[in-house]
């Protein structure tokens, strides 16, 4: 399998109010193509920040990333990021919130585009509130436009930052399913933070396990659970406890050291 | 924010299942009035109607009974003194003659001072360290009674409309100026940044993200900016002129005729509402995403 993203002794200090902030250093990993990686930590790690080099907003303090072998640097249309916000914009439409990446990229709506939107809209049940604003949709509402936005430029990487952080128990069980679906039809390469260690087993192919601050990699633990998987019961299996009672003992040492 | 149910107002057969039968004729056509969900708005317009009305009968009713008529004058005072005003024969220069000589002055100050204000907001904004530099320099300028710029002005510009136009630009400037900056420093970064990862261009945010978001303080601005404005007009004319209502403030207050400048603070209230209702209306237009209704947003008339 090709790398499609690969970490390289990132780290990355901030200035902050005359003190060095150090949030993260030595971060290593790899993410092939089509994987789906979920990363847990402590609050503060380092993991938004993390996330925030990837997708180019600001470049790492040291270290270097490659996508697809190459040294990135900036943004990268290629690399789509879900924040944990849902950052819509308010005077806009369900409808134009999901077109304007694609205005941004002077794409012009023809039937095709149009069609394309529409059957996003759908298959993420928004379909018949195209035209209602966003304060007049619920929370888990929001978080799939923002997911769609994403989506519709088609990016090769989806990186994900507790997109479902705010919600319930049922509208995330839900819309993990949906988005097992969708990575299932598309094959993207998925980078996904979650603070909740059950829904990081679930989705992922592996699950990075990052220290307390300044954040580096403590573990990385495969996930063999097969697929298609059942996000209602998979907790049931032998094979889901095992990992949880692992991945728990360490990230309970890593939150305890932080409080 | 709550979201609230979608509510379709209920057909009048239905509203009428919730009556108990024996209600028929006029008290039926009474109470579907009272509930049907269309005549809101016309049931509120009728209430503010008998509201002034009454206001209006009490006023005439104390007038010459228990106040003296040359302390509050009453309304028929006032609309008789009106047509002698307004006639086009007045020697002194009908009523409209100082009417559109303050709406003139106002007209030209406000949209001057607006276009300027809205442009140094979106400058400055954007350039960090000259923001902070001139910060308190403009609260320390902004922070003085305008009036005390008004003789200073009138030493520089003269006795004519300059004064008065440059006075009413300074005030909608700042308050403008003020709003818009504060707009577009308030925009979130979080959208700026998301919008950059999903391909925008520098124009492009600031187009579709930054004055989107700006918007409702710059109407904001624009909106707090019309009495205060015609207040600066007023007060230039009020210290030196030969024309406009602040100038007929002045000599109707100096001739004790108290019917005349009742006359001139009610033209008053008619023109800040007339200017509030047609931006009220651009701004329910460009901001229909609001979720807030525009309650309680009327401008306020500065003292
Ligand atoms: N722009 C910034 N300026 C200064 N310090 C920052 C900045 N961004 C993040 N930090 C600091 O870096 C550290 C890591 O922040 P980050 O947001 O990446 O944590 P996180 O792992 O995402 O936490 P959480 O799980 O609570 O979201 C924190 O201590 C934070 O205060
Ligand atoms: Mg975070």
């Amino acid at each position: 399998m090709t790398a499609s993203l690969s970490i390289r002794q990132v780290g990355k200090r901030f200035l902050s109010r005359g003190t060095i902030v150090h949030a993260m250093s030595d971060v290593n990993l790899d993410v092939a193509e089509g994987e789906f990686v979920t990363i847990v930590g402590p609050s503060g790690c380092g993991k938004s920040t993390l996330l925030n080099i990837l997708a180019g907003l600001f470049p790492p303090s040291s270290g270097q990333v490659h996508f697809r072998g190459e040294r990135t640097s900036g943004l990268n249309p290629e690399i789509g990021y879900v924040t944990q916000q849902d950052n819509l914009l308010p005077w806009r439409t369900l409808r134009k919130n999901v077109l304007l990446p694609l205005e941004f990229r002077g794409v012009s709506v023809s039937n095709g585009v149009a069609e394309r939107v529409q059957a996003l809209i759908d298959k993420v049940g928004l379909s018949g509130f195209e035209n209602h604003y966003p304060h007049e949709l619920s929370g888990g509402m929001r978080q799939r436009v923002n997911i769609i936005r994403t989506l519709i430029c088609d990016p090769r990487v989806i990186l994900m930052d507790e997109p479902f952080g705010p919600l319930d128990a049922q509208t995330r069980l839900t819309l993990q399913n949906q988005l097992l679906e969708l990575w299932r039809e598309e094959r993207k390469t998925i980078v996904f933070i979650t603070h909740d260690l059950a829904e990081a087993i679930t989705l992922a192919d592996k699950v990075v396990v990052m220290t307390g601050r300044p954040g580096t990699i403590k573990s990385v633990t495969p996930v063999t659970i097969p697929r298609p998987r059942d996000v209602y019961h998979i907790h049931d299996s032998q094979a889901y406890r095992e990992i949880y009672d692992k991945l728990w003992e360490e990230l309970r040492d890593e939150v305890a050291k932080v409080m | 924010m709550a979201k609230t149910d979608e509510v379709k107002s209920a057909p009048p057969e239905e509203l009428d299942l919730l009556l108990p039968p024996e209600v028929t004729g006029l008290r039926l056509l009474w109470w579907r009035v009272k509930n049907a969900e269309e005549l809101r708005w016309v049931r509120v317009a009728a209430l503010r109607v008998l509201f002034g009305v009454i206001m209006i009968v009490l006023w005439e009713a104390v007038s010459g009974r228990l106040i003296d008529h040359r302390t509050i004058s009453s309304p028929s005072l006032l609309v008789a003194s009106f047509f002698e005003i307004a006639d086009p024969a007045n020697p002194d220069g009908s009523l409209w003659v100082h009417f559109f000589y303050t709406v003139e002055n106002t007209f030209w100050g406000y949209i001057l001072g607006a276009l300027a204000g809205i442009l140094f907001g979106f400058l400055l904004a954007e350039i960090e360290v000259v923001a902070l530099v001139i910060e308190p320099f403009i609260m320390a300028f902004n922070g003085v009674p305008r009036i005390a710029y008004a003789p200073l002005f009138i030493a520089w510009f003269g006795i004519e409309r300059q004064p008065k136009i440059i006075l009413v630009m300074t005030i909608v400037f700042f308050l403008t100026f003020v709003s818009t900056f504060a707009g577009i420093r308030g925009v979130s970064r979080d959208l700026i940044n998301v919008s950059r990862v999903l391909g925008g261009s520098k124009l492009a945010i600031l187009r579709k993200i930054v004055i989107p978001s700006a918007s409702p303080w710059i109407f904001n601005g624009l909106k707090i900016s019309i009495p205060f404005g015609m207040v600066g007009a007023i007060v230039g004319e009020y210290i030196i002129a030969d024309k406009g209502l602040g100038y007929l403030l002045q000599r109707y207050n100096n001739e004790y005729y108290t019917t005349g400048l009742i006359l001139i603070i009610f033209l008053l209230m008619f023109l800040v509402i007339m200017v509030n209702q047609v931006l009220n209306w651009a701004e329910g237009r460009a901001l229909r995403w609001r979720p807030t209704s525009r309650m309680g947003q009327e401008t306020v008339i500065p003292g």
